[in-house]
């Protein structure tokens, strides 16, 4: 065969050797070409010995060597024994380095479904135990702001107010408005069976006012505002900004944490406020429809509804600003700078699922609490 | 290994008039230049040069205000979209920290542009990727995670990534940025030696004499405030004989250690 541009590579068995003739320009061409039909050559030959030859090899590229050191691999892999012949000083140097430290016994390992089951276990008891810790430090460092308020960063904190209160009223606004018009319009047509259509405004009184005005305003706060303290303080932990902070000898539980912990606790419960009156506004919307007046629904809701069922919504909007914050920065905190942008996106993540289910299960730990005490 | 001289060769990459910067700011002006086939260049200049934004529009991530910018046969500068997406086929970037994909493992990084560029099987890639991972010496790392990895061991990681689809030519950002001394000189070793077995052309940003005077058969010092090249030569002679003063200063450093000469292939 002649030297040509184009790659050739012949293997053939001669007396018990497979000998393998790579020719011309051994290059990602020749690898697409090839690799196919060599591969499976040299993988199903019998012979115990192989010889490559590369006399006819006229350049030789990365792609080559993988090439060449590929089937040399799949040979030694059953137990052949390669040769190389005709090898020149510069393509010697090549196959040289390239096949430095090879190892193919360094693949990441596989774990078995009970390692991974454990895993998980122990990352849950983990995940818990550090929220118990992280929830003891920012007690200590929100007692202390309560002895000396000036520790207290004010200007921060009203702008995290401003970000998770104000910003966020339009959209609770909305579903607000929305929750308490659906709800209306559901019930509505179950109660006339029974000519009870005004009772509808009970069912909105009750539902938004101790339930669904906080636990809506928590779930947007917990996707807005959560996310975005994980986020920030994350990529803060992976740009070492959190480390700088350490070595001035600035707590970031004071500096970071507390700022949001404050903003979350305060503006939670003021937007569920927010979010009851578009409730209950969105229900008369339904009501007004069918007939009846402001006066009479307003009236029925303050039948159905007292100052109790107002301040249980306000406690719970409270309890769930604080699991956000606090949840929030953990994950924040928690990012592994080492990971970069993947961790910061994982611990956001988290943050928001993990929120929603502490505030679900708050809710109902709070609403059998408030029945037990009969409130 | 070519022994034809690079200067009677087509340039690598050609900038005629090149005007680079952001928006209607002009950073660097009218620069003209030809990185030669095989050579490794070094770019430098003081902080706020100009390096880090011209070697943006080198690598087509923008655009130049003005002038050309040829490499492969088109200009970079006025080529549309889809030609630029061949044009970035002749060339490999290793950034200033590495930026390899922390998701994947080291030996999946170099595999990525071959599965995107390539129809190669999954395991003619591995091999491929092996076989780069060989020539920058971390082919036990193949496995691993880049987090796992030391600052010098990621920038050897990203030069295997580099090499992934044996471009002509490979753009370093700041190679030495982070990295000790002796891991640096290995570094530049590494930078030599593939120069030499497989003639890539190296364009490397940076200012650390060691490494000019280590590996560089060029070097092209920018200055912003002078508006573009100040002067480009061998950096040997011009840190002894430029008429420029402030290329003998910036050479001129206290304090570096300077290695012999290389001769270029």
């Amino acid at each position: 065969m002649t030297e040509t541009a184009t790659a050739q590579i012949s293997i053939t068995d001669e007396a018990g050797v497979l000998c393998v003739r790579p020719m011309g320009r051994i290059d990602a061409a020749a690898l697409t070409s090839h690799w196919d039909a060599s591969a499976a050559r040299v993988r199903t030959s019998a012979t115990q010995s192989m010889s490559v030859d590369l006399s006819g090899v006229t350049q030789l590229d990365g792609a080559g060597l993988g090439l060449i050191l590929g089937l040399e691999y799949l040979a030694t892999a059953r137990g052949c024994v390669v040769r190389r012949q005709g090898v020149t000083e510069a393509h010697a140097r090549l196959l040289e380095m390239a096949s430095r430290g090879q190892d193919r016994t360094l693949r990441a390992v596989n774990q078995g479904f009970l390692e991974h089951i454990g895993d998980a276990t122990m990352s849950i008891v983990a995940y818990v135990k550090e929220l118990v810790r992280f929830r003891g430090e920012l007690m200590l460092a929100l007692l202390a702001a309560i002895r000396n308020p000036r520790q207290l960063r004010w200007g921060d904190t009203m702008r995290e107010m401003a970000v998770v209160g104000a910003h966020a009223v339009p959209v609770v606004a909305l579903l607000g408005f929305l929750i308490g018009g659906i709800i209306a319009f559901q019930t509505m047509a179950p109660f006339a069976k029974y000519g009870a259509q005004l009772q509808v405004a009970d069912v909105v009184g009750v539902s938004i006012l101790r339930e669904l005005g906080p636990l809506i305003t928590a779930i947007l706060v917990a996707g807005r505002s959560g996310a975005a303290f994980a986020a920030t303080i994350g990529t803060m932990k992976v740009g070492q900004e959190v480390d700088a902070l350490r070595t001035f000898g600035i707590a970031p539980m004071r500096f970071l944490v507390l700022p949001r912990f404050v903003a979350c606790v305060c503006m939670t419960p003021l937007l569920a406020v927010f979010a009851d009156l578009m409730g209950i506004a969105g229900g008369s919307v339904i009501m007004m429809s069918e007939g009846f007046s402001f006066r009479q629904y307003l009236n029925e809701v303050q039948v159905a509804v007292d100052a109790s069922s107002f301040l249980q919504g306000l406690v719970k909007a409270g309890v769930f600003g604080a699991l956000i914050a606090v949840i929030g920065c953990q994950r924040g905190l928690a990012t592994a700078k080492e990971d970069g942008a993947r961790a910061v996106g994982d611990q956001t993540t988290k943050a928001v699922v993990s929120s929603i289910v502490m505030i679900v299960i708050a809710d109902a730990i709070m609403g059998v609490f408030f029945y037990t005490i009969g409130i | 290994m070519s022994t034809v001289s690079p200067e009677t060769l087509e340039p690598a990459i050609r900038l005629r008039g090149v005007s680079v910067g952001y928006g209607s700011h002009v950073i660097l002006k009218d620069l003209t230049l030809d990185i030669r086939q095989g050579e490794i260049i070094f770019i430098g200049g003081g902080s706020g040069a100009g390096k880090t934004t011209l070697l943006s529009n080198l690598t087509t991530l923008n655009r130049p205000i003005a002038g050309e910018i040829w490499i492969g046969g088109i200009d970079v500068a006025s080529a549309a979209e889809d030609a630029l997406q061949s044009v970035r086929r002749q060339f490999g970037v290793m950034y200033q920290l590495g930026a390899l994909f922390n998701s994947m493992t080291v030996l999946e990084n170099v595999m990525l542009p071959m599965e995107e560029f390539t129809n190669l099987p999954r395991e003619a890639r591995e091999e491929v990727a092996r076989a780069k991972l060989g020539l920058v010496d971390l082919a036990s790392a193949a496995a691993k995670m880049p987090s796992e990895l030391s600052g010098g061991m990621q920038k050897r990681a990203a030069i295997a990534r580099a090499l992934a689809l044996d471009a002509p030519i490979i753009f370093l950002d700041e190679p030495s940025a982070g990295l000790d001394p002796m891991t640096s000189a290995d570094l530049d070793s590494l930078i030599q030696t593939l120069n030499e077995t497989l003639g890539v052309t190296f364009v490397i940003i940076s200012h650390e004499l060691a490494s000019i005077f280590a590996i560089a058969h060029r070097f092209a010092m920018i200055d912003g405030k002078r508006g573009g090249l100040v002067e480009v030569g061998d950096p040997r002679v011009m840190r002894d004989s430029s008429s420029d003063p402030l290329v003998r200063k910036f050479l001129n450093r206290q304090g570096v250690a300077i290695h012999s000469a290389p001769a270029p292939h």
